[in-house]
């Protein structure tokens, strides 16, 4: 078997609920060694709740998690010593300095490499000397990420990663995620922020109302998604006869250019364009919001 | 001092125990040096106080010995300020963190939920520990001062009761907020208890259908004792150790079952 197949993560119909409220119901998947899964919902959706579950955090009702071979529950610190975790709003003890918080962490692991600390806070802009408190929320996160990272875990949970996080720092963050995964490791990121983990992800999940919709790879999911068309004319008239093909969705024209989403068969498009003179014409690939957007839409009855 | 949860505990909560310790101590002499007053004036004013209110005050010749005077006012007042700290801790300590999401930072790293109310629970023994040391320190003082002799070995044992007593209304307020992960709740429900039995405590005499209730108050094994003259009783010490055991092992088992999560 090669390595890449190696599961890391396998949920299997986890049901949770908080009596009247639903928390998520029967979430089945499965995270191999070196892939990185993006786990995606709005607020509210069950994302927290599941990373809640890996994390022991809670029980499920119902269904088993399964990391690295062996049951959370039951092998809740071997598993969690091979973990690292950040969640979407860090929450470090304020009276501690960046480099307290992450000596005691390190203590309680039993790993504490201060080098290889010191190379993810200068690539991060890190100043862990300052206490936690006095820190943005920008810097909390940064150091919540080293945290995360300081043990060189082989599964990374991450729960809304970067949020916080200036452009430039996420840039960084992108890429420690894709060194890790270069290296072997697996990382589990949900986020409503769906360019967020475009970049990162190899495998999708879709959450909507505590129910997984969707579990694919991103580019499978890219593969049969609408097209982003963007056509301009000379004149007016050419504009008017694409409108009137029916065939692109939620056309939007401004002066002689028209944008719009087309979800079908490319080549009926060029075919149909290929009779009207155009001046320009760019077709791309969906993002993931709007590709998001449509599962939400054809799931919501 | 970062090296594992029961060091940090006490590390992060140095500030509040120098401050509290250094009130304590300094509130106890205070309170010592009113002695010689009390003991002129408090005493023959109690000649003439209903028995009803005796049972709160004490007897007037209670008021002719720095004993008596210490069992009655020091150690009676100074209590709550170690009981009032205790059960902040004890709220603050678990479910506090838990509600700031910084117990969940803690529980990610391979690290059990038995180690973590352990070493935070033992923390708080030993803060409350150094807390009723220098009240000890502030009667011994308040003494020296007063060039009043009392019993190094009394003023400990009433040191140890009051710490008992405050260890078990602590330790009450622990069980319930890691039981069910409501600060409110842990509090509220602590300081409930923590008057009703004072009131139990003090009404009992009086009143015979509150006899039976007045086991369930940890004052009842402490306040009016006699500490200085009878020492510590067995039948005084057991009862609070063992409720002490009792609400530390109900909320052990029960936090290491129920859920975590920030409301």
């Amino acid at each position: 078997m090669k390595d890449s197949k190696i599961t890391v993560l396998n949920l299997k119909n986890l049901t949770k609920s908080y009596g009247k409220f639903r928390g998520v119901e029967d979430i089945s998947l499965s995270l191999n060694k070196g892939e990185i899964l993006g786990f995606l919902g709005p607020n509210g959706a069950g994302k927290t709740t599941t990373i809640n579950m890996l994390l022991n955090f809670m029980k499920p009702d119902s269904g088993y998690i399964e990391i690295f071979g062996l049951s959370n529950q039951d092998h809740g610190l071997e598993t969690r010593a091979r973990i690292g975790y950040l969640a979407g709003d860090m929450s470090l003890d304020g009276r501690m300095t960046g480099w307290q918080q992450l000596e005691y962490l390190g203590n309680i692991r039993g790993v504490f490499n201060h080098e290889y600390i010191s190379g993810l806070a200068d690539r991060l802009s890190c100043d862990l000397t300052r206490k936690i408190k006095n820190l943005s929320r920008g810097n909390k996160q940064k150091v919540g990420l080293i945290s995360a990272l300081m043990h060189q875990p082989e599964l990374l949970i991450l729960d809304e990663p970067t949020s916080g996080l200036d452009p430039i720092v996420q840039a960084e963050f992108n890429k420690i995620i894709l060194e890790h995964k270069s290296e072997g490791g697996a990382a589990f990121i949900s986020s409503h922020v769906l360019s967020e983990v475009q970049e990162l992800c190899d495998k999708v999940a879709f959450i909507r109302e505590g129910k997984l919709i969707a579990n694919k790879p991103l580019k499978d999911i890219i593969k049969g998604a609408p097209k982003n068309i963007r056509l301009s004319a000379d004149d007016l008239t050419a504009i008017k006869q694409i409108q009137d093909l029916r065939i692109i969705k939620n056309i939007h024209i401004d002066g002689t250019v028209l944008t719009g989403i087309y979800d079908d068969d490319i080549n009926l498009l060029l075919s149909k364009l290929a009779r009207l003179k155009l001046d320009d014409i760019s077709i791309l690939d969906a993002d993931l919001e709007a590709i998001f957007m449509q599962y939400y839409e054809d799931t919501n009855v | 001092m970062f090296k594992n949860i029961f060091t940090k505990s006490i590390y992060e909560r140095r500030w509040g125990i120098a401050g509290w310790g250094v009130a304590m101590l300094l509130a106890t002499i205070f309170i010592m040096l009113v002695f010689p007053v009390m003991k002129d004036s408090f005493g023959v004013q109690l000649e003439s106080v209903p028995d009803s209110l005796k049972a709160v005050l004490g007897e007037a010749n209670d008021y002719q010995k720095i004993s008596g005077f210490t069992e009655l006012q020091v150690f009676a007042q100074m209590m709550f300020l170690t009981i009032i700290y205790g059960i902040i801790l004890a709220v603050a300590t678990l479910v506090g963190e838990e509600k700031q999401g910084v117990l969940q930072t803690l529980l990610a790293a391979p690290v059990s939920r038995t180690k973590v109310y352990w070493h935070k629970l033992l923390a708080l023994v030993l803060i409350l520990t150094v807390i009723s040391l220098l009240m000890t320190a502030g009667i011994l003082v308040g003494a020296a001062i007063l060039k009043e002799p009392i019993s190094i070995i009394g003023t400990l044992e009433g040191a140890l009761m009051q710490l008992l007593v405050a260890m078990t209304l602590s330790t009450f307020a622990y069980m319930v907020g890691a039981s069910t992960g409501s600060r409110v709740l842990a509090g509220s429900a602590a300081g409930i208890y923590a008057f009703v039995g004072y009131v139990v405590t003090t009404l009992a005499p009086i009143a015979d259908v509150l006899e039976k209730i007045n086991y369930a108050s940890p004052y009842r094994y402490f306040m009016n004792t006699k500490i200085y003259e009878n020492g510590i009783l067995l039948n005084n010490l057991i009862p609070l150790i063992v409720a002490c055991l009792i609400f530390s092992l109900i909320g052990w088992r029960l936090f290491i079952r129920r859920d975590i999560y920030q409301q």
